[in-house]
């Protein structure tokens, strides 16, 4: 996918992109190889390219809340009492995030039923 | 580009897909109809004085990445002093404050434990807080541009550039995307004075407190030696005159100062913390 800002221009792999998180005006894109890059964009806007530009694998990204959109090919543990969210690729990467109760028994209802795999 | 709904924190949504069952039901065809039917009813409404002339109105210039602030940066410097931490010591109505400000000094913020022997250390204490369940930093957090941590989860913030340090309160600072470009530093905390004005938080237990402070257009640390809520805390320094201030971590987190004749004074207590992600912002000899 291309993301584009008034400033600058970036290009990646969608299957790269572990999660992105999101500060205010800014998102940041994190990756499997381990980097980083924010963007001068907010999260709504990130979700809106994904869907436009992804219009068959963008079903891999999922919006949790206002600030956090995921990669579920990434999911590898979800703790509802912690409210703990961890994205792995099973070697290099791991992540662990936080979410609200709810928006996680959501996603792991998802995940359970395998829809849109 | 399509419209996207509003969610919140306790919502999920498949992006490009129908929401796959996780998000919200939907709605039927029904609720539809009679919502286009009342929409189109109210448009009309809407639309009839409009034959009237307007009056002009002016452009809107705001954009969504206007900062909402004008960050000023400091740092202290006197010639007649050599890098060191002064000390002094007031009372506020019946609230002791202890007032640290370095002198000739660079500030940063530094990730893991800290030397307490390292004498060109003369301020240093701990800035960003620390989750109890996994140990990551709470809210944004750059490090020598590097970013640690996303979210805006205190909206009270401290930059560090070139040696110069500011300190403010907004949602939106375009300071944490400066840092990961320039190299610089960047964390959030509870805000506490905001222009000279008091900025209320949700009640908390009563606690050692410390801040980040603008005094008289100096930068220091003032902790209080007594237990305070935040928001007593917040007021008081008001009352001191601080112009901007956000608090750092405080009950006994680690801390401590040297003042000019090389002594050393504590700030807290609890000197064993050891987790990856501690971090302290460090005032160092120029």
């Amino acid at each position: 996918m291309v993301i584009s800002t008034s400033v600058d221009l970036m290009r990646v792999a969608s299957e790269d992109i572990v999660f992105i998180s999101s500060d205010g005006n800014y998102s940041s894109f994190v990756f499997t190889y381990g980097e980083s890059r924010v963007v001068t964009m907010q999260l709504g806007q990130v979700e809106r390219l994904l869907a436009e530009q992804l219009a068959h694998s963008g079903a891999d990204f999922i919006r949790i809340g206002k600030s956090l959109i995921i990669n579920r090919n990434f999911i590898s543990y979800i703790n509802l009492p912690k409210q703990q969210l961890v994205l792995s690729d099973g070697h290099s990467s791991s992540h662990s995030l936080t979410a609200s109760k709810e928006a996680l028994k959501q996603l792991k209802e998802l995940i359970e039923k395998g829809l849109n795999k | 580009m399509t419209k996207m709904s509003d969610i919140n924190d306790n919502e999920i949504r498949v992006i490009g897909g129908d929401g796959g069952g996780g998000g919200k039901k939907r709605l039927p065809w029904w609720v539809w109809l009679i919502v286009g039917v009342v929409a189109v009813a109210i448009a009309v409404v809407a639309l009839w004085p409009k034959q009237q002339p307007e009056e002009p109105t002016a452009p809107d210039t705001t954009t969504a990445t206007e900062p909402e602030t004008t960050d000023i940066w400091h740092s202290n410097t006197d010639n007649s002093l050599p890098s060191c931490t002064i000390v002094t010591d007031t009372l506020i109505d019946t609230l002791h404050l202890r007032i640290f400000t370095p002198y000739n000094a660079t500030p940063e913020l530094h990730i893991g434990r800290l030397d307490t022997a390292d004498t060109d250390i003369i301020l240093a204490a701990m800035a960003a807080d620390l989750r109890r369940d996994n140990g990551r930093i709470v809210g944004a957090f750059v490090h020598a541009g590097e970013p640690l941590s996303w979210g805006l989860s205190k909206r009270g913030y401290c930059a560090i550039f070139d040696g110069q340090i500011t300190i403010g309160v907004a949602e939106n600072s375009p300071l944490f995307e400066q840092a990961t470009e320039q190299g610089g530093y960047f964390f959030r905390q509870y805000p506490a004075v905001d222009k000279g004005v008091m900025v209320e938080n949700n009640p908390e237990n009563a606690s050692f407190r410390r801040a980040l402070c603008l005094l008289n257009g100096k930068v220091c640390i003032i902790a209080c030696t007594d237990r305070v809520l935040m928001n007593d805390f917040s007021a008081t320094l008001v009352k001191l005159g601080v112009s901007e201030a956000i608090l750092l971590v405080g009950g006994t987190a680690d801390g401590w100062c040297r003042t000019d004749d090389g002594k050393m004074i504590r700030l807290g207590s609890s000197y064993a913390q050891n987790a990856k992600y501690m971090n302290h912002i460090v005032f160092r000899k120029q």
